[in-house]
C-alpha cells in the first residue's frame, strides 16, 4: 500500500487462509451433514447410495468450502475497513485511504496518524485463527458420517437373522452380476438395444439392492419378474431385426430360385395364368368337388411360388395331377359348349327384341278400352247402349281375339241370350284382369321374350365365356408349370436354401413368441444355413445371402441370450427362495399346506424347485366363495415324477401353428376354418 | 496554523479550557463537553435539567475563561422580543434635536444564557431564534449584527410544562445539540456544598481568547471524514426516518417525523470536535455514535403512541445506534 507502510498483502494472505479455515469448517460441516444423511438413507432405507459417496461428500464438502474462502478476492477497502475495526484504529486506515490523494496538512497529518497506528498492528494478530461452533459442529457431523460408513461396512447394530438374510441376498447378488456380465458380453458382438441396456442397467440396479440387502426376496422376485417381460421384448425386438435379415436373405434367394424356374423351363406368362381370378377360382372349385378328388392340394410351398411370382397362385390348380386336370378340363369343355349353346339359341338383336315387346305392348288395353270396358260392366245398361259400348271397343282394340271379336259383334247385333251375356261378362271381367283382349297372343309373345336372352345376360354369358377359356387356358398350363417348378425343387441347392429359410422362419417366429433358441437347434440351423449358401451358384447372390442369414442368426443369438439371461435370473433367485422355504419347513413354520399336484391352497412365496426349466408363472385366483383362499406361484414345469404342468399360454402358439399348418390349402370350408383361427383368438385373449 | 500543529493547539486549548472551569463546576462533565463542543462547532446548546445545576455559573466561568461577554436572559411569559433583542429609544442629541436610538438588548453578548427559554410566549422565541439563525436582528429597519462568537446556551425545565410554550420543532433544529443536565452524584454535591458554603473561593482565569474561538472553529472545519464514515451517518439519520428501508422496528412505529439534514450536519460536525479533541485527526464512526444522542434526540419527533407508551427519543436514538451498529458488519469474514 503506497498510502501507509500497511503490508496489505500479508493482510489479505493472512485473511486468505483464516477465511479458507472458517469456510472449510462450513463446507466441511455441509458436507459431512449431506454424507450423513446420504449414508443413514442408505442404511436405514431402501435407498442405495454409492459406496464412496459419503466420504465423497464430507471430502468434497470440505475440499469446496477451502477452496471458496481462498479463492474469494480480497478488497484493499475491505481490509482497512475490517482492521480499523478488529484493531480499534477508529477509522484512521480507512480515512487515510481516502485522503491518499490530497495534499491538505490535516490530511497529512492524518495519514501520518493513521500509519504511527497501523504500526503496532499485525495480520497474525488481528486474524488469528479461532476454533469456532462451527468447526465443532463440522466434527460432530463428520464423526456421525463416519459411524454410519463403519455401520454399514461391518453390520454393526443389525440382528443375526438380519446378517444371514443379507448375505443370502449377496450370494443371489453375485450370480446375477455374472449373469449381467454374461449378457453384456453377448450383446458385446452386436451394439445393445435400447431395451437390452435397459435391462442391463435394471439387472445391475437389482444386483446392487439384493448386495446391500435393499429389497427382500419376494420383492427381488417380482422386480426379477418385471425384467424378464423386459428381455422378452429385447428378445422379440432382436426377432424383429432378424426377420428382415431373413426378408433380405429371401430375396437373394427367390432371385436365384427365379434363376432355377427358369432354367428349368418357366415361362412367366405360364406362372401368370396361376394366378386365377375369383370367378375362375369359384369355377374351378365347383369342378374339382364336382369330380371329388381325394387331395388336390398344392405341394409347393409358399415360400418357392413366391420365389417363382405365383405366389397368388391357386392351390388347387397347382395341386392337380395330369389325369385330374384332363377330368377338369373335359368338364369345363362341356360346360362351354352348354353356355355356347344357349348362347347361340337366344341371340336375337335388339330390334327383333323391340318389335317383340311392342306386340305385347299393343296387346294392352289402353284406357279408353278399358274405360270402355268397364262401363260395359257397370249393372243397369241397356242393350242399346251395350251394342254401342260393343261397337266402340271392337274400334279401340282391333288386336283381340277372334273368340271375342265374335262376341262383341253379337253384343252389337243385340243377338245375345242371358246365359251368353252372362258368359261375355265373365270374359270382359277377365279382360280387365289380364289387362288384354288377346290373352293367348299375349302370353306366347311373352314366352317367346323369355326364352331370349336379355343383353345383359348375353353379356355375361360372354364374360363367363372368357372366364372358361382362361381357365382352360391355365389348365392347360398347369402341368407344364408344375413340373417345371417340380424340376427346380428336386435340385439339392433349392431344397436346401427353403429347409435353411423354413428353419430360420421357424426359429425367428418362435423367438417373437418369446421361445429362445437350444444350442443344438443353433448348431444345426448355421450348418443347414452355410450348406445353403454354398449350393447357390451365384457368388454375388450367395455372399448376399450367407450374409444376412448370418445376420439374422446374430440376432436371435442375442435374442436367445436376453431369454437365458432372465430364465437365470430367475433361477438364481427362485433357488433361494426354494432354499429359504425348505429351510422354514424345517423349522416348523411352513405355511404351505398343499403340494404341486393341484391341492396347493396356500404359499407365502413363488419358488423354484430347479431344473433347466423356462420361466413360467401362474398366478391363481381366489375364490372368494371358499374358506381356504388358493393362492399359488409356481415357477417350475413339475415335481419329479409327478404330471406334466406347463401353462397353456406356453403351448397355446405351437398348437395354434399346428392347427394352421394342418387347414392352410386344404379343402376345409373358409367358415370353418375361420371358427378354427376364432377359437385360438378367444383363447389367446385377442379380440 | 494548520494540520497537526492546529489539531494539536485546539486539542490543548480545549483542555484547558476544560481545566480551568472544572476548578469551579464541579461534576457535569457532559454538560461542559457539550458546551465547548457548541463553541467549537459554532452551534447553540439547548440544555435540559432541573434548575440549580449550575447553568448559570458554567456560563460565566466559560466567558471568564475566554474572556467573552456573558448575558442572561429570564424567559418569563410577559418577556417582549424588544427586551431581548433592544430597542430604538427616543433621545436628545447635544444640538437639542431628538432622534431614535438604538438600545442593545442582552442578545448582544458572546455567551448568552436563555433561561427557560419555554416559559416566554412563541413570539418572543422567534425574535430569539431568529437571531439565532441569523446572527443579526433588525430593529426600526436597521440590521445589527451580532458579535463573534455568538453562543446561545438555552435551558428547559423538564418538569414544570404548567404554562409554557414548548418550542416547535422548526426552531428545537436550530440547536446544534441538546444536552441533558443529570443530578449531580454524592460526591459531586458534597463538593458543591462544600465550595459554596465555606469560605474559600474558586474563580476561572482567562486562558484563551475570542480570537482563539474563531480560530478553534476553523480547525474543526479541517477534519477529514472518510466517505465510509460519512456514510455510516447517513445511515444513522436515514434511520430516524420511518418510510426508510434502514429504519428499526421502533422508528417505524413510534416516530412521526426523522431528523432533518440540520441533524446530519450536526452530527458530522460535533463528531468532528470529538475527534480533535480525542487527538485524532479523522472522524470515526465511534464519534458520530457519541454525538448522535445529543445531536438527534431533539430533532425527532414522536407520534401519539410512543406518548401513550411513555417513550423518549433518547430510546429511539439507542435502537438507530443499534440498528446502525448490526448492519456495519465486518466486510472481511474470517
Amino acid at each position: 500500500m503506497a498510502v501507509l507502510s500497511l503490508d496489505l498483502k500479508a493482510f489479505q494472505r493472512r485473511i486468505r487462509l483464516v477465511r479458507a479455515w472458517r469456510t472449510m469448517a462450513w463446507g466441511g460441516t455441509a458436507g459431512a451433514g449431506l454424507g450423513s444423511v446420504a449414508l443413514g438413507l442408505d442404511l436405514w432405507t431402501n435407498v442405495i447410495v454409492p459406496a464412496n459417496l459419503g466420504a465423497g461428500l464430507v471430502l468434497g464438502g470440505l475440499f469446496a468450502g477451502t477452496l471458496i474462502g481462498f479463492i474469494l478476492p480480497v478488497a484493499a477497502r475491505d481490509v482497512m475497513r475490517s482492521v480499523d475495526r478488529r484493531a480499534g484504529l477508529k477509522d484512521r486506515l480507512t480515512t487515510a485511504l481516502d485522503l491518499a490523494d490530497s495534499a491538505d496538512e490535516m490530511a497529512d497529518a492524518q495519514r501520518r496518524d493513521a500509519d504511527r497506528a497501523a504500526q503496532s498492528v499485525h495480520p497474525k494478530g488481528v486474524y488469528p485463527f479461532r476454533w469456532s461452533r462451527t468447526h465443532t459442529i463440522w466434527v460432530i457431523a463428520t464423526v456421525i458420517a463416519m459411524s454410519f460408513q463403519v455401520m454399514a461396512m461391518t453390520g454393526v447394530g443389525r440382528l443375526g437373522s438380519q446378517l444371514e438374510q443379507k448375505a443370502d441376498l449377496a450370494s443371489s447378488a453375485v450370480q446375477v452380476r455374472r449373469i449381467e456380465r454374461e449378457l453384456m458380453n453377448r450383446s458385446a458382438q452386436l451394439p445393445p438395444t435400447k431395451i437390452e441396456e435397459q435391462l442391463a442397467a435394471g439387472m445391475a440396479s437389482l444386483a446392487e439392492k439384493l448386495e446391500k440387502g435393499k429389497i427382500s426376496r419376494e420383492d427381488a422376485l417380482k422386480e426379477a419378474d418385471k425384467l424378464a417381460q423386459k428381455a422378452e421384448d429385447a428378445a422379440k425386438e432382436r426377432a424383429s431385426v432378424a426377420g428382415t435379415h431373413l426378408d433380405n436373405a429371401e430375396n437373394a434367394a427367390q432371385q436365384a430360385q427365379q434363376r432355377a424356374f427358369k432354367e428349368a423351363g418357366l415361362r412367366e406368362d405360364q406362372a401368370r395364368k396361376m394366378d386365377l381370378s375369383s370367378e375362375q377360382r369359384e369355377l374351378l372349385n365347383r369342378l374339382v368337388d364336382a369330380e371329388e378328388f381325394e387331395n388336390p392340394v398344392s405341394t409347393f410351398d409358399p415360400a418357392t411360388l413366391r420365389a417363382a411370382g405365383m405366389q397368388n397362385a391357386d392351390q388347387n390348380l397347382m395341386g392337380m395331377n395330369r389325369e385330374q386336370t384332363e377330368q377338369v378340363r373335359q368338364s369345363l369343355q362341356n360346360q362351354m359348349n352348354e353356355l355356347q349353346a344357349r348362347m347361340n339359341e337366344g341371340a336375337m338383336d335388339s330390334t327383333q327384341r323391340q318389335q317383340l315387346e311392342q306386340q305385347v305392348e299393343d296387346l294392352k288395353l289402353s284406357p279408353e278400352a278399358r274405360q270402355t270396358l268397364e262401363q260395359m260392366q257397370q249393372p243397369g245398361q241397356s242393350a242399346e247402349q251395350m251394342a254401342d259400348l260393343a261397337q266402340r271397343l271392337q274400334e279401340l282394340a282391333p288386336n283381340m281375339s277372334q273368340e271375342m271379336q265374335q262376341a262383341l259383334q253379337q253384343m252389337a247385333q243385340q243377338s245375345m241370350s242371358p246365359e251368353q251375356m252372362q258368359a261375355m261378362s265373365e270374359m270382359l271381367q277377365q279382360a280387365l284382369e289380364n289387362n288384354t283382349l288377346n290373352q293367348e297372343q299375349m302370353e306366347q309373345l311373352q314366352q317367346q321374350l323369355e326364352q331370349q336372352m336379355t343383353p345383359e345376360q348375353m353379356q355375361q354369358a360372354q364374360q363367363q365365356m372368357q372366364q372358361m377359356q382362361q381357365l382352360m387356358e391355365s389348365l392347360a398350363a398347369n402341368q407344364d408349370v408344375r413340373q417345371a417348378l417340380q424340376q427346380a425343387m428336386q435340385s439339392d441347392q433349392m431344397q436346401r436354401v427353403a429347409e435353411a429359410m423354413q428353419g430360420m422362419r421357424e426359429a425367428q417366429q418362435n423367438l417373437q413368441e418369446g421361445q429362445g433358441m437350444s444350442q443344438q437347434q443353433q448348431e444345426q440351423l448355421q450348418q443347414q444355413i452355410e450348406q445353403a449358401a454354398s449350393g447357390m451358384n451365384d457368388p454375388q447372390l450367395r455372399e448376399q445371402f450367407r450374409q444376412q442369414m448370418q445376420q439374422a442368426m446374430e440376432q436371435m443369438q442375442a435374442g436367445t441370450g436376453n431369454l437365458q439371461a432372465a430364465q437365470q435370473m430367475m433361477q438364481a433367485l427362485g433357488q433361494q427362495a426354494m432354499r429359504d422355504a425348505m429351510q422354514s419347513a424345517r423349522e416348523g413354520n411352513d405355511n404351505q399346506t398343499g403340494d404341486l399336484r393341484g391341492n396347493i391352497t396356500r404359499d407365502t412365496m413363488p419358488w423354484e424347485p430347479g431344473g433347466t426349466t423356462v420361466r413360467t408363472g401362474i398366478r391363481g385366483e381366489r375364490r372368494e366363495s371358499d374358506a381356504n383362499e388358493d393362492y399359488v406361484e409356481v415357477r417350475a414345469p413339475a415335481q419329479n415324477n409327478g404330471p406334466s404342468r406347463v401353462p397353456y399360454q406356453q403351448v397355446l402358439p405351437q398348437y395354434r401353428r399346428e392347427a394352421e399348418r394342418s387347414t392352410t390349402g386344404n379343402r376345409l370350408p373358409k367358415e370353418r376354418r375361420d371358427r378354427i383361427r376364432e377359437y385360438y383368438d378367444s383363447i389367446q385373449g385377442k379380440k | 496554523m494548520k494540520g497537526q500543529e492546529a489539531a494539536e493547539w485546539f486539542r490543548n486549548t480545549v483542555s484547558k479550557v476544560r481545566t480551568e472551569i472544572a476548578k469551579v463546576i464541579v461534576g457535569q462533565d457532559e454538560v461542559v463537553e457539550g458546551v465547548l463542543v457548541g463553541l467549537a462547532a459554532n452551534g447553540h446548546i439547548l440544555l435540559e435539567g432541573m434548575p440549580g445545576l449550575g447553568k448559570t455559573l458554567l456560563v460565566k466561568t466559560l466567558g471568564e475563561c475566554l474572556g467573552l461577554e456573558v448575558r442572561r436572559i429570564q424567559f418569563t411569559p410577559d418577556l417582549m422580543p424588544a427586551d431581548v433583542t433592544g430597542t430604538n429609544v427616543l433621545a436628545s442629541d447635544d444640538a437639542g434635536g431628538r432622534r431614535f436610538e438604538f438600545r442593545p438588548g442582552p442578545i448582544f453578548a458572546n455567551l448568552v444564557l436563555a433561561d427557560e427559554i419555554n416559559r416566554a410566549t412563541p413570539k418572543t422565541q422567534s425574535a430569539m431564534l431568529e437571531a439565532m439563525q441569523e446572527r443579526s436582528i433588525t430593529v426600526g429597519g436597521h440590521m445589527h449584527t451580532l458579535d463573534e462568537p455568538f453562543l446561545v446556551m438555552a435551558t428547559q425545565n423538564p418538569v414544570e410544562q404548567e404554562g409554557t410554550y414548548p418550542l416547535p420543532e422548526a426552531q428545537l433544529d436550530r440547536f446544534l445539540l441538546k444536552v441533558t443536565v443529570p443530578f449531580l452524584d454524592r460526591g459531586g454535591l458534597a463538593e458543591v456544598v462544600r465550595r459554596t458554603t465555606g469560605t474559600a473561593t474558586s474563580s476561572a482565569s482567562q486562558v484563551a481568547s475570542r480570537e482563539d474561538v474563531l480560530q478553534l472553529r476553523e480547525v474543526v472545519k479541517e477534519v477529514p471524514v472518510a466517505d465510509d464514515v460519512l456514510q455510516y451517518a447517513l445511515t444513522l439519520i436515514l434511520a430516524t426516518h420511518p418510510e426508510s428501508k434502514e429504519a428499526p422496528d421502533e422508528t417505524k412505529k413510534y416516530v412521526r417525523y426523522g431528523s432533518s439534514p440540520r441533524g446530519a450536519q450536526a452530527i458530522v460536525t460535533t463528531a468532528k470536535v470529538y475527534a480533535l479533541m480525542d487527538g485524532r485527526y479523522n472522524v470515526s464512526k465511534d464519534d458520530l455514535k457519541r454525538a448522535a444522542m445529543p445531536a438527534l434526540r431533539h430533532r425527532i419527533l414522536l407520534n401519539f403512541e410512543a406518548e401513550a407508551d411513555g417513550l423518549n427519543t433518547d430510546r429511539i436514538v439507542r435502537h438507530v445506534l443499534l440498528q446502525a451498529d448490526l448492519a456495519d458488519k465486518d466486510p472481511i469474514h474470517a
